[in-house]
């Protein structure tokens, strides 16, 4: 049984002797530093006063070779199941008002695969996650608990219009 | 002065005892107790050993057999066993010819009780008493088999009635035995998180396995999460919401929203106890409410014992780590069995030990430990610490003297055992003699100047294993002395005392 975590992004290299244990333990040796990377991109600078609070999420496969990954609990499924970002407002960190997820343990089906240097890049709306209503400055910060893959963008400030 | 007392309490309450001078007979008085009835039937008094009996305060060992009736399904013990030294005179109960005592012991907090029902209690004590000679003899004590009611865990039921939406009626009986179950183990798991001594926590195999290494500021949120576990499952509304129907999904909150549980399809097919249980899952889930500890879900199932190694500081924030502390499957005690008495420099302890048998000793600022075995042959272990797991010196001379060398700068443990027969045996923690160094003015004695009391100097011919670091004290300069305090100040007592 599987619960959603941004930090157990399990990643298991395909086609190497670290398949066979298909753990965090050897995902995280080939990974840490350069191995799996990810990064946050400002779509629009300003959001109108009702619009969704979007963010760009890219996870880059730096390695020559094939990765899979669990997406649970990861922005790339299709909504936040953990509390995966520090959202800063007015110097507070805004608490998570998404959903927390035990799962049965997954099967192949949940996986996905990253090629040797493919990039995946989905939209991740807050609005659902975090209470990110009022107009101002919002400091958004991935939350990281393991060294699995490295971040390229740690913080990142957007705004909402009045 | 304790073995002087210890010796006149052995004359005086020696007597000869039978089998047939000792009746016990267990009584059913409410859900909750069983009232355990001790004759002595002789025409003599008696002197039993309280340890590990019915009329101790606390129960240390698994005297009761609890099943359910007409079922071989039997309450787990879940009391902690102690290994206890020497007894002391207030150790023992005195009875008098033909006197009847009687404890009334709450066997539903030292048994984990499956349910709510008639159960089938049968005592079977392993008593102790003096004999004659002041020896402690062993005597089985069985009682008639009981039958009595018993309600599991006093304030299991306190739970409020769940609240219900889209829920079957089956699903609601179902979600109120999971409440019931989840409240039991969150209880247990509050009580047996207090019980533990500052001392014994960071031996807690169950503590350690979850959360990793003891640490205060760690250990007091562990335990404010049961207790707060605790409070909700009992003063709380927890609102179940069936109509989840994402099949790969357990069960969901909203942090934001307590204590709104929402159940999936899976809930429904995991068993109603144990790792991933419905009882689990609703600790699980109710361990994300901020209000509680306001966990995520750190890892996968495989990796929680690793994140309490590795990553304790996140172990005490992980949903998974609360749920298999509080479900203990595979069961691991919270107690790790030892509890070493203190023993005072220089202070010999006399004590007596059945043959296998061993007691535990810790001492600090100690140079050495020695044992002598007047009858019978004790041995000497000393370990680095109270796991007990790695032994920095053992002993075990037949005839004679059995002598450790130890650490002055910690507490070191020590377990004496009786090899091959019971022995009688005497323990002593000391210093080396502190030795007279001269100054430079010959005949004015300056002996405890230039170390520090507790932290005596000796000879090197003492130390042979460590000919590296001793220091030869006969030249009785000036030098010698500064040379003395340079090592001091620079760890040289440290280094001094090797573990062998």
């Amino acid at each position: 049984m599987i619960k959603s975590a941004l930090a157990k992004l399990l990643a298991v290299i395909v086609g190497t002797s670290a398949v066979t244990s298909c753990n965090g333990e050897a995902s995280r040796n080939q990974n840490s530093g350069s191995g799996l990377s990810v990064e946050l991109l400002v779509i629009e600078q300003t959001v109108g006063k009702q619009a969704p609070f979007t963010f760009q999420y890219s996870i880059r496969n730096g390695t020559a070779e094939a990765v899979r990954l669990l997406p649970w609990g990861t922005p790339l499924e299709e909504e936040l199941m953990a509390d995966s970002f520090n959202v800063e407002y007015q110097g507070e960190l805004l608490p998570y008002t998404g959903r927390m997820v035990k799962r049965m343990a997954p099967l192949d089906a949940d996986y996905i695969t990253l090629s040797a240097d493919e990039t995946l890049t989905v939209t991740v709306d807050l609005t659902k996650a975090y209470n990110t209503s009022l107009p101002g400055k919002y400091t958004v910060q991935i939350k990281t608990f393991d060294d699995i893959y490295s971040i390229t963008t740690q913080f990142l400030q957007c705004c909402r219009n009045r | 002065m304790l073995v002087i007392l210890l010796a006149l309490c052995f004359a005086r309450g020696a007597v000869a005892t039978t089998q047939d001078s000792l009746h016990v007979r267990l009584q059913s008085t409410d859900a909750e107790h069983i009232v355990v009835a001790l004759q002595n039937t002789s025409d003599e008094s008696v002197s039993i050993l309280l340890w590990g009996s019915p009329f101790e305060s606390e129960l240390t060992q698994d005297l009761f057999s609890i099943s359910v009736v007409n079922s071989a399904e039997k309450a787990v013990f879940r009391g902690r066993l102690i290994k206890r030294a020497y007894p002391l005179p207030e150790d023992f109960l005195s009875l008098a010819p033909g006197q009847t005592i009687e404890a009334i012991v709450p066997v539903v907090r030292w048994y984990d009780l499956p349910q709510f029902g008639d159960f089938q209690v049968e005592l079977n004590w392993s008593a102790q008493y003096l004999n004659d000679s002041g020896e402690l003899v062993s005597l089985t004590l069985t009682s008639a088999p009981l039958i009595a009611t018993l309600l599991p865990q006093p304030g299991i039921r306190a739970a409020l009635d769940p609240a219900f939406e889209s829920c079957s009626a089956d699903q609601q009986a179902t979600i109120e035995s999971a409440v019931s179950a989840a409240e039991q183990m969150a209880i247990v798991a509050r009580d047996d998180l207090a019980a533990l001594s500052e001392e014994e926590r960071r031996y807690s195999p169950r503590y350690t396995q979850w959360f990793g290494a003891y640490d205060e500021t760690r250990f007091d949120l562990v335990r404010a999460t049961f207790n707060n576990l605790g409070d909700v499952l009992a003063n709380q509304t927890l609102q179940f919401h069936c109509d989840c129907d994402d099949s790969k999904n357990i069960a969901y909150v909203f942090p934001a929203w307590p204590y709104k549980i929402y159940l999936c399809p899976a809930f429904w097919q995991v068993p109603l106890t144990g790792r991933n249980s419905k009882a689990g899952t609703i600790l699980h889930e109710l361990t994300h409410f901020p209000l509680v500890n306001g966990t995520s879900d750190h890892v996968d199932e495989t990796a929680t014992a690793k994140l309490a190694i590795e990553k304790p500081e996140l172990a005490v924030k992980n949903a998974d780590s609360y749920e298999y502390f509080a479900v203990n499957v595979p069961k691991l005690d919270i107690f790790n069995g030892v509890v070493f008495s203190e023993l005072t420099l220089g202070n010999e302890v006399r004590a007596w030990l059945s043959q296998g048998q061993s007691s535990f000793y810790k001492v600090i600022g100690a140079d050495y430990v020695e044992l002598f075995s007047d009858t019978g042959n004790a041995d000497i272990l000393v370990f680095q610490s109270a796991a007990t797991e790695i032994i920095t010196c053992e002993s075990r001379q037949v005839a004679g003297i059995d002598r450790c060398e130890v650490d002055q700068n910690r507490t070191v443990y020590i377990e004496i055992t009786a090899v091959g027969e019971d022995a009688n045996y005497r323990l002593v923690a000391n210093t080396d003699p502190v030795v007279t160094v001269q100054t430079g003015d010959p005949g004015t004695n300056q002996p405890d100047e230039p170390v520090d009391p507790q932290q005596p100097v000796t000879p090197s011919d003492t130390d042979p294993a460590e000919p590296a670091d001793d220091v030869k004290l006969g030249s009785s300069t000036t030098g010698t002395l500064l040379f003395l305090l340079l090592l001091y100040t620079t760890g040289f007592n440290n280094r001094r005392r090797t573990v062998r």
